[in-house]
């Protein structure tokens, strides 16, 4: 039998690092300061693989909940649940030596965008990518600064989360709702 | 009021819960696909759209001051 635990956890794992490389491919990241060698901040293995125990329990508590029977799950709640375990476990860290000399906030980038990753996981039916269309929007900057805040000083649940990235969907990956209707066994 | 709003024995508690369920089961469900197909798929959107999330994101964390 598949343990289907294990497998969300690993697809928890490979989605972080993923989005952990491109923040760095990205230049998001910052490398090393005063001319030393090497990137002052880390993918802690530990702490991802704690994140991913941490979102998986949370998806066999929410299929129980919203009586999911089957492997199926929305894209807004992957991202929504995945965006409070990172939260919580902050798995990007600085190295020893290194001052925290910039504020760049690193897990909450690593939560908010791999949460917009997920939700654009599926082909798109239209032409125009719906996740470019949200980036060229005027408020994206406030959206995003409101976002980083939330994560890094205020109180939030996953379902909050979830709600944000549901929001997100229905106003610009409306495909994700038109999928097949769940057979049920 | 409050009393029955929050009624969970209630006939219409049962109710209103079986149609939300339903309307999720019905409405917002993804295909079973496979991890390694939704890996694939999450990699793609980074690749479809990575360079220009990257690129708005910076402006943003300058904009708003987290970039120095």
């Amino acid at each position: 039998m598949v343990d289907l635990s294990k497998e969300l956890k690993d697809l928890c794992i490979n989605r972080i690092k993923r989005c952990w490389e491109w923040l760095c491919d990205s230049h998001l990241v910052p490398t090393a300061i005063n001319n030393v060698d090497g990137k002052q901040y880390y993918l802690d293995p530990c702490l991802v693989a704690e994140t991913a125990v941490q979102y998986s329990s949370d998806c066999e508590i929410l299929k129980i909940r919203y009586g999911e029977k089957n492997n199926r799950i929305q894209s807004p709640r992957i991202a929504g649940l995945m965006a409070a375990s990172i939260g919580r476990y902050k798995p990007i860290s600085i190295r020893e030596g290194f001052l925290r000399s910039q504020r760049v906030p690193l897990n909450e980038l690593l939560a908010i965008f791999n949460g917009l990753f997920v939700c654009s996981e599926f082909p798109a039916k239209s032409k125009e990518w719906t996740l470019s269309s949200f980036l060229k929007e005027k408020f994206f900057s406030k959206w995003l600064n409101d976002f980083i805040h939330l994560l890094r000083y205020r109180n939030y649940t996953a379902e909050n989360l979830i709600l944000t990235y549901e929001t997100f969907c229905l106003c610009y990956c409306k495909d994700v709702f038109l999928e097949p209707k769940a057979t049920t066994k | 009021m409050t009393d029955k709003i929050f009624d969970h024995n209630s006939k219409e508690f049962d109710l209103a819960l079986n149609v939300a369920l339903e309307e999720a089961a019905t409405r917002r469900c993804n295909p079973n696909k496979s991890p390694k197909a939704t890996y694939e798929g999450y990699c793609n959107a980074i690749d479809r759209v990575g360079k220009d999330l990257a690129k708005a994101a910076k402006n943003a964390l300058e904009k708003t001051g987290w970039l120095i």
